[in-house]
């Protein structure tokens, strides 16, 4: 013992403070994580949480490759400048974005984990629909960013991102999720048809026959039918992911 | 084994809708080619007509002038260009009596287009340059051709662009065309040629989409297991597969190239092939008829789906992954078109005129100086093309049946 | 705690999957024993909220699953029989992913997550990817995740599939001392598994539940008898055709036949004692000749 501590020690005799224990100060602490636990457990994790915690468990590298995308588009559109990049491009390269989505919302099918899912706390429908949202939040912010960026360093009007932005990109969307919660809901057709639309949508821009017949009225319906869908595409998806079993006899 | 791996493809549901996608593109494609902007017909009261009925009136107008573009047919054009053009009804301010004038126009026009090509520069066209030129003009048709040849040849910008032997392979090429050429009714090639590159670019991409699974789907399905473990798992197994794929790409591009040429040229007409391809790409090089440009296409377009498609195979063989394979003919075939449109490098050039995708819009390749000098011989860059996809198609087969058969199953 | 089911039928198109099905479980383990084609993975679907009955009702203490939702998934732990996961991830990863969508949380999810791999025996192994288990492993963590919310109902598909033979003892050990303070029903085709730690046996045929009881109430009211004789190879085939065999083995002196009869089958029969899998294949089993009939 050293010097100090025999002082410490002769003093606290000396005033006749109460000695602690260091077995009780463990048990203390013991009771005190068993509370907390206790309480946490009691509690389900809100919606929030989970919405944050699927987020944790995406794989990142698929926004990375959104990135990629976008400042690929943004780089061909800069450097060139050109009305012909900006057509071709846009289109190809902005459902290529959305294609990026596919294998995460693909995940649970593809390794047929749906079954576990369904019987959890949080339904498949919550689910998908955190996904969804987490998506949308990501894709939200990356394309805000290019379209802001862009626009700073290009020339392109609002007709121009409402034509070659827009109406591929929930064409597109509208492809993925629909085959999503089709009865087909292969990850090989979604990926199939988004890229067929791909090049259905570069012939009808580089075609000028076709572009030309096309006016603004018409191009409006389409950008107004398209988001009216991806919005009944973005409900069917949640509508049927709980109903994924029904419909399936199983052989035991 | 080869009518079971066939049927495996088909019994996919998605694989039939790939069919039905392969339909749609088939009919559409037709429609468009048979009612191109171009084939139309004005009748005597100004009106166009559009249609299988105007393709044909504009036909037998054509076709009366057709034969052989010597001088005294050429000035004759020229005349009687001229005449139309000094009626009251084409120099009036009013559309429908121009489009009336037009109408007397409509024999001559494709012979019009030619003399516009020869007499314009070499990298212009000015649609109304036949309307400057007199009969004694036609003297210089044919030899105009070769003499702004050489006029954009010696340009400081294409010194460095083509070598010496380039540029006297190009001339040799001109000088051998065979005059005076031969003239008949081509506009219904024309819209057939140019529609064909969407028929073969979609073809090459659905067809890819088709065989994508041939190999992906046994480890998909859990199927490798049993397949490996079978006594022709490795052998006749894995080429019967490597066979389905090439009967389907076969079967299937035929039947819907065949059926193409049906819908289109059976409505306007075959007339035409044994013309040189002058009379529509004027400034080519290469001295073959319109009838052998289509045999080049059709087999051009046949070797580019074999090799993609062999290309897919592998990396669904590789890889395990439809979905992987499923990108490489729309990469293999769209990403090209950008890079040679926004490319200023000749390497770039030289690099692109070598890929797949030229194979299915032989067409365009046929319009452009793709030049390759192998050991001192110059030869454009269809040749190597076709020697060098069928090298690389044949290379493929073996390479996937190893790859396949050597596979393990973890 | 009481899970009810009344009449719970299901139908898809023309074939009726479960056909009125009546039970009241509590806590203890029920076996739900069944050949294939029987109705059991359907009923347990349905208890799992997976798929919505064509008519009848489960209520769990008094109310239905289905509007108690989420609360009713709280207390559920479920183990399919085709277990899927995220090949990527980790053992570690993959169990706090499935705690997340359980609505556990973070801290909680930690501490379940590590004694869960305790005690299934993964521990070593939490940050392997799930890719690179084999099946007795996967199955473990299957397992894992259906007790991560500590639920008071543990509906578990063929549990022991791919397990060896020291795991599934230490599987049924874990169940028997699980089960004290939950419902656990557990489908399988090994008998053994539920023989000796099932407090009830659901014997399922046809979507129906021919009958229900203890181990060795089934075993007791069997109206048949199992003999063991030996046979010529010749006599074997009549045999077959006339009885159901539970075991045919290859001797020297011939063919060992185990047999469910009522009446001793020849003169050198000799009376063993039943077992639970004698009572499977008396419900369910079949004689030589029969269509779709092994042998």
């Amino acid at each position: 013992m050293t010097r100090l501590e025999e002082q410490i020690r002769i003093w606290r005799e000396q005033e006749h403070l109460p000695v602690v224990r260091e077995t009780q100060i463990q048990h203390t602490v013991e009771r005190a994580k068993q509370a907390f636990y206790e309480r946490e457990r009691a509690q389900p994790c809100t919606y929030l949480s989970f919405v944050l915690l699927q987020a944790r468990f995406m794989r990142k590298s698929w926004w990375v490759a959104q990135l990629a995308v976008l400042a690929a588009l943004w780089f061909g559109l800069y450097t060139m400048q050109d009305a012909d990049f900006l057509r071709r491009g846009s289109g190809v390269l902005i459902s290529t974005f959305v294609i990026l989505m596919v294998p995460e919302l693909w995940k649970n099918v593809r390794t047929q984990s749906t079954e576990v899912e369904s019987a959890s706390y949080f339904t498949l429908r919550q689910v998908y629909a955190a996904r969804l949202t987490v998506f949308a939040t990501v894709d939200l912010l990356l394309l805000s960013l290019f379209l802001a960026v862009t626009t700073m360093t290009v020339s392109l009007t609002l007709w121009d991102i409402l034509i070659q932005f827009v109406i591929p990109f929930h064409v597109t969307c509208c492809i993925c999720l629909r085959v999503l919660c089709s009865r087909l809901c292969s990850e090989y057709f979604a990926v199939a048809l988004s890229l067929f639309w791909s090049a259905v949508w570069m012939w009808i821009v580089m075609n000028e026959t076709i572009y030309t017949m096309i006016s603004k009225p018409i191009w409006i319906a389409l950008l107004v039918i398209s988001a009216v869908y991806l919005v009944y595409a973005v409900r069917r998806v949640l509508q049927s992911a709980n109903q994924s079993w029904e419909g399936n006899l199983i052989w035991n | 084994m080869l009518f079971y791996e066939v049927k495996k493809i088909f019994s996919r549901v998605v694989n039939k809708v790939v069919l039905v996608l392969l339909a749609i593109v088939l009919l559409f494609a037709s429609v468009m080619a048979i009612r191109e902007n171009e084939n139309y017909w004005v009748n005597e009261t100004g009106e166009s007509e559009y249609g299988i009925h105007a393709v044909r009136k504009l036909a037998k107008a054509q076709h009366e002038w057709a034969g052989t573009l010597t001088e005294q047919c050429i000035a004759e054009v020229i005349q009687e260009n001229a005449r139309i053009r000094n009626t009251p009804e084409a120099q009036s301010e009013d559309i429908q009596q121009q489009n009336i004038a037009y109408s007397w126009r409509q024999g001559i026009e494709g012979i019009r287009d030619v003399i516009n090509s020869s007499f314009c520069a070499f990298q212009e066209y000015d649609y109304y340059k036949a309307d400057t030129l007199t009969a004694a003009d036609a003297a210089d048709f044919y030899s105009n051709r070769t003499a702004h040849l050489e006029e954009w040849l010696s340009n400081e910008e294409n010194t460095d662009r083509y070598s010496d032997a380039e540029k006297q392979f190009l001339l040799e090429q001109y000088q051998k065309m065979e005059i005076p050429l031969k003239y008949d009714f081509v506009r219904n090639w024309d819209s057939f040629f140019q529609w064909s590159v969407t028929i073969q670019m979609f073809l090459a991409m659905l067809l890819g989409f088709l065989v994508s699974g041939i190999f992906s789907g046994e480890a998909q399905t859990k199927a490798d297991a049993v397949f490996y473990a079978a006594q022709y798992g490795r052998s006749k197994g894995v080429r019967a597969k490597v066979l389905a794929g090439f009967c389907i790409v076969t079967v299937l591009y035929w039947v819907v190239f065949l059926l193409y040429t049906l819908f289109v040229l059976g409505c306007t007409g075959f007339i035409g092939a044994d013309c040189m391809i002058q009379i529509m790409h004027w400034k080519s090089f290469y001295n073959i008829t319109i009838g052998q440009e289509y045999l080049l296409l059709a087999v051009g377009g046949y070797i580019g789906c074999l090799f993609l498609s062999a290309l897919t195979m592998l990396v669904s063989a590789k890889t395990n992954s439809t979905v992987l394979a499923v990108l490489v003919p729309f990469v293999a075939i769209f990403i090209p078109n950008f890079i040679y449109n926004q490319s200023t490098s000749l390497l770039a050039d030289k690099i692109v005129g070598l890929l797949p995708d030229q194979l299915l819009q032989l067409n365009s390749v046929l319009c452009r100086f793709s030049l390759y000098s192998i050991g001192g011989t110059v030869v454009g860059s269809i040749s190597i093309l076709f020697v060098l996809y069928t090298v690389l198609t044949l290379v493929l087969q073996p390479v996937l049946y190893t790859v396949f058969r050597k596979k393990e199953v973890r | 705690m009481e899970l009810k089911l009344a009449q719970l039928t299901k139908t898809f198109g023309d074939m009726t999957a479960v056909d009125a099905v009546s039970y009241t479980m509590r806590n203890g383990v029920y076996g739900l024993l069944g050949v294939n084609g029987a109705g059991k993975t359907t009923l347990m679907r349905m208890i799992c909220t997976l798929m919505k009955p064509t008519d009848g009702v489960i209520t769990w203490n008094g109310r239905d699953i289905w509007s108690l939702d989420g609360e009713y998934r709280r207390v559920l732990g479920y183990l399919p029989q085709e277990f899927g996961f995220y090949p990527d991830f980790s053992a570690e990863e993959y169990l706090l992913y499935i705690a997340s969508i359980k609505g556990l949380r973070p801290a909680v999810a930690k501490q379940r997550v590590n004694e869960l791999l305790h005690t299934v025996g993964m521990e070593q192994v939490r940050k392997k990817k799930m890719k690179k288990f084999s099946g007795g492993m996967k199955r473990r963590i299957g397992i894992a995740q259906a007790m991560l919310n500590d639920p008071q109902i543990l509906i578990l598909d063929e549990p022991t599939a791919g397990l060896d033979p020291n795991e599934r003892i230490r599987f049924r050990n874990l169940i028997s001392e699980l089960s004290e303070q939950r419902l656990v029903l557990l489908s399988t085709h090994i008998v053994s598994d539920v023989e000796y730690i099932a407090n009830d046996i659901l014997l399922m045929k046809e979507g129906r539940i021919a009958c229900s009881g203890a181990p060795q109430q089934l075993i007791a009211d069997m109206p048949i008898h199992v003999w063991r004789c030996t046979v010529t190879k010749q006599e074997e085939a009549a045999y077959t055709r006339q009885y159901k065999i539970a075991n045919m083995k290859l001797t020297v002196g011939g063919t060992e036949l185990r047999i469910l009869s009522e009446q001793q089958p020849c003169a050198q029969a000799v009376q063993e004692a039943a077992t639970l899998e004698d009572v499977f294949l008396y419900h369910f089993g079949e004689t030589g000749g029969e269509n779709n009939a092994v042998l």
